[in-house]
């Protein structure tokens, strides 16, 4: 399980994120969902040690070297150099290459590029994929490393629909079979419902709500967060939720 | 990869020292070369004092540059990219034209006046460029902003010199920042050497952390990369090969921005083989244009600063064009 104490992120001396505590669950996914510019990228990028914070972040109740044991996948999806996907995948393990490439690495790469589909297009450069590949490839470039936390920010962003479901059954059954907890920024309130096991609301830098989907993802919440009305359904313990109008 | 490397550069290098107004045959180049005591005097005095370290600079400033430009392209994220972009070459060619113009000479070795003259100016753009970049997180943009503004600033100042300059000295100067390998020889080969292979020693440990700022600045640092101390760092690199290569043999342009897209074609971004072989190409590019330069007018010599510009052009026009694969 991954847990924040009074985390606080900041810029030139205004908190972006204000005394954020909550947790996530391992095994799990958990949506961490917020209008734009409520802070979502910040506090990922906090939780991973890239931008300086107070407050605390544990992994299993003991305090995380964040740079080394939280991968973090940003969410920019662009990134289309003419690296292969073996390559890009393989620099997860940055802090063991040498000049020579370890087998052990290449093996990780190659296991990953396999359990994502992706071993035919492994010596493909990045810009010769479609967006899913190479977002499945950046997965696969976190997951490398074997964190004991994953932090995807906007996963599912650009991506058509098909691709969308694979990354997002990729990423649970990943967490599922490491154990580790997953927290993902998301925008997409339908594949919250249908994937999340847990829900962080963030708003304006607070944290307003957390618990299961079902509870967090009410349609007032809906209108207060992002302005929108919205009918929201529980089937099956999961919500359903259909948006209805932007509210003036 | 390497037996290939050492077969084209000797090649290069035996065309460039073939060559020469003094169109002397391979027989006498052949002695004058491992026979001097046997080879006529002035043969051997142009063969050994003028042609081969002038060669050997041609490799040794084309391999600087080469290396320069593959790593300014790579920090800065830019296809466009090359060791001139920040600037140095702008003030290196200010501070030789300043003591060109002044007519100072240092007193203990007064042919190295106008290399560290220039030299010096060109870390004083370097400075000027790091001050502002690191005070603003060191980012790409940043770096090519402050960079610009530094370019004009010098191109400025070295126009003002030029205007004020008597015609005899205008004429000084603007030789010197053709480029030229006739500034070449056994002094100032060994210094350029130096400094080219400094730079590059400094810059092996981060051949990998380089591979990974080629996704961006985001997921480099996602992978460990300290992204804002790794460009100041390559930074300093480039501006050391750049004003190291410049000071010697003044501006040669081109070199520094199609060698590595050449280095890109064959072996793709892993920083590992494109540094180098950007610096092959380089060395490979800057032989062929020093072969050109004395055989394109029979019996002279143009400055190689012009034939690199001359040949670069159409050919990078040709990269932009040619083809489906694409390769930045």
């Amino acid at each position: 399980m991954l847990d924040t104490q009074d985390l606080s992120v900041g810029y030139d001396g205004v908190d972006v994120v204000r005394e954020a505590n909550f947790y996530a669950p391992a095994s799990s996914l958990t949506a961490l969902i917020g209008a734009n510019g409520a802070g979502k990228s910040t506090l990922l990028r906090a939780i991973a040690g890239l931008s300086p914070a107070t407050g605390h972040v544990l992994l299993g109740g003991a305090s995380a070297n964040r740079r080394e044991d939280i991968a973090y996948m940003p969410q920019d999806t662009s990134a289309a150099s003419g690296l292969t996907l073996l390559e890009t995948v393989m620099l997860g393990r940055l802090s063991s290459l040498g000049w020579s490439t370890p087998a052990a690495v290449v093996d990780a790469a190659s296991d990953l590029l396999a359990q994502f589909g992706l071993s035919a297009l492994a010596d493909r450069p990045l810009h010769a994929v479609s967006g899913g590949q190479r977002q499945l490839a950046f997965l696969a470039q976190a997951l490398v490393r074997a964190p004991q936390a994953l932090l995807l920010d906007e996963p599912t962003a650009a991506l058509d629909l098909r691709h969308q479901l694979l990354v997002l059954e990729a990423v649970k059954a990943d967490a599922g079979r490491r154990r580790i907890p997953v927290i993902a920024a998301m925008h997409d309130l339908s594949l919250v419902g249908r994937f999340a096991d847990h829900v962080i609301c963030l708003q304006a830098g607070l944290v307003v709500a957390t618990g299961a989907p079902a509870v967090v993802l009410t349609a007032d919440r809906i209108a207060a967060i992002y302005g929108v009305s919205a009918e929201v359904e529980v089937r099956a313990g999961r919500p359903r939720i259909e948006l209805l109008s932007a509210i003036n | 990869m390497v037996c290939f490397a050492a077969v084209a550069l000797v090649c290069a290098l035996v065309a460039d020292i073939l060559t020469g107004p003094a169109l002397l045959s391979v027989g006498e180049v052949w002695t004058a070369l491992f026979a001097p005591d046997a080879a006529d005097r002035r043969v051997a005095a142009i063969v050994n004092a003028i042609r081969l370290p002038q060669a050997l600079m041609a490799l040794t400033v084309g391999a600087g540059l080469g290396a320069a430009g593959a790593l300014m392209q790579s920090i800065l994220g830019n296809p466009l990219a090359s060791p001139y972009t920040l600037g140095f070459s702008a003030a290196a060619g200010f501070g030789a034209a300043m003591v060109i113009l002044s007519g100072i000479t240092l007193p203990i070795w007064p042919g190295m006046t106008i290399p560290l003259a220039a030299f010096t100016a060109a870390g004083i753009a370097a400075a000027i460029v790091y001050g502002v970049s690191r005070l603003k997180g060191a980012s790409a943009e940043v770096m090519v902003l402050a960079g610009i503004a530094t370019l004009f600033l010098f191109q400025s100042l070295q126009s003002l010199i030029q205007y004020l300059a008597a015609p005899e000295v205008l004429q000084q100067i603007v030789f010197w920042l053709f480029g030229s390998m006739g500034k070449a020889n056994w002094t100032n080969l060994p210094i350029a050497a130096g400094i080219v292979g400094l730079g590059s020693l400094l810059i092996i440990a981060d051949l990998r952390r380089l591979t990974a700022l080629r996704l961006g600045d985001d997921r480099a640092a996602a992978v460990g990369v300290d992204v804002g101390r790794l460009r100041i760092k390559i930074f300093a690199v480039v501006a050391l090969l750049t004003a190291g290569s410049v000071a010697f043999v003044g501006t040669i342009g081109f070199v520094g921005l199609v060698a590595p897209h050449l280095a890109r074609m064959l072996v793709g971004e892993d920083q590992r083989f494109l540094i180098p072989l950007s610096a092959l190409m380089g060395a490979l590019v800057m032989a062929g244009a020093s072969v050109l330069s004395k055989t394109l007018s029979p019996g002279g010599i143009i400055p190689i600063g012009i034939v690199t510009a001359v040949i670069g052009v159409p050919f990078l026009f040709f990269l932009l064009l040619r083809g489906r694969k694409r390769y930045w």
